[in-house]
């Protein structure tokens, strides 16, 4: 088995090679990374508002609701949880925020709902990836609409 | 925690996943937010029928042959 240093390195590396091809097309760049600094917003920087309610409510619920659970202690991608860091690098906006505001914090002890905070918070970011899908999507039938009508 | 914790602890994500994966494939925020309620509470009975039926066959055998 690979040691855990390689198949962080090697999924941090697949991240940042996924985002950079995404925002290589200037297209997508502007609601994209906007989509990654808060959940929903790049669907309503295109117009499209109810979709991006639909993903900002429960993403941000569920990631506030783990941050609850695990006593704002779950977010810390270079110190107590490098391997949950990778699965939340997706909603990057939130947990730069979070880990900004809880770096100071100390883990003394593992409550009962510890594991299932650190759960909802990874599970908020992967979620983040699928809107962030659909985001592209949306902007590629945008942008093949604007071609067809020129 | 108990039994009853973990269940609702489980609805939230669950509730929240069917929601974002209807959004694919979706036409408009209406249509993704209604296929999304609908495929939550169809797969909800899903689940509940599944784990239902594995709860079942397990006290069955268990009443035949028990393993502890």
């Amino acid at each position: 088995m690979p040691p855990i240093n390689t198949i962080l390195i090697a999924t941090w590396g697949l991240w940042l090679v996924a985002a950079m091809v995404a925002i290589a097309d200037p297209r997508v760049r502007k609601p994209f990374l906007l989509g990654i600094a808060v959940p929903g917003l790049g669907h309503m920087s295109i117009g499209e508002k109810g979709r991006g309610l639909l993903v900002a409510v429960p993403v941000l619920i569920l990631y506030v609701a783990g941050l609850l659970l695990s006593d704002f202690r779950c977010v810390s991608p270079f110190d107590r949880h490098p391997l949950w860091g990778v699965l939340q690098a997706p909603a990057a906006g939130p947990t730069l925020l979070s880990w900004l505001g809880t770096r100071h914090l100390t883990l003394e002890h593992i409550g009962e709902t510890y594991q299932v905070g650190c759960l909802y918070v990874g599970i908020a970011s992967l979620l983040n990836l699928v809107a962030l899908c659909d985001l592209r999507d949306l902007c590629m039938k945008v942008a093949r609409r604007k071609d067809a009508s020129a | 925690m108990s039994v009853t914790t973990a269940l609702i602890l489980f609805l939230p994500p669950f509730i929240a996943t069917e929601l974002i994966a209807a959004l694919p494939g979706s036409k408009s925020a209406r249509e993704a937010l209604e296929r999304g309620i609908r495929n939550t509470g169809r797969h909800l009975v899903l689940w509940a029928v599944t784990i239902g039926a594995i709860h079942m066959i397990a006290k069955m055998l268990m009443a035949r042959a028990p393993l502890w």
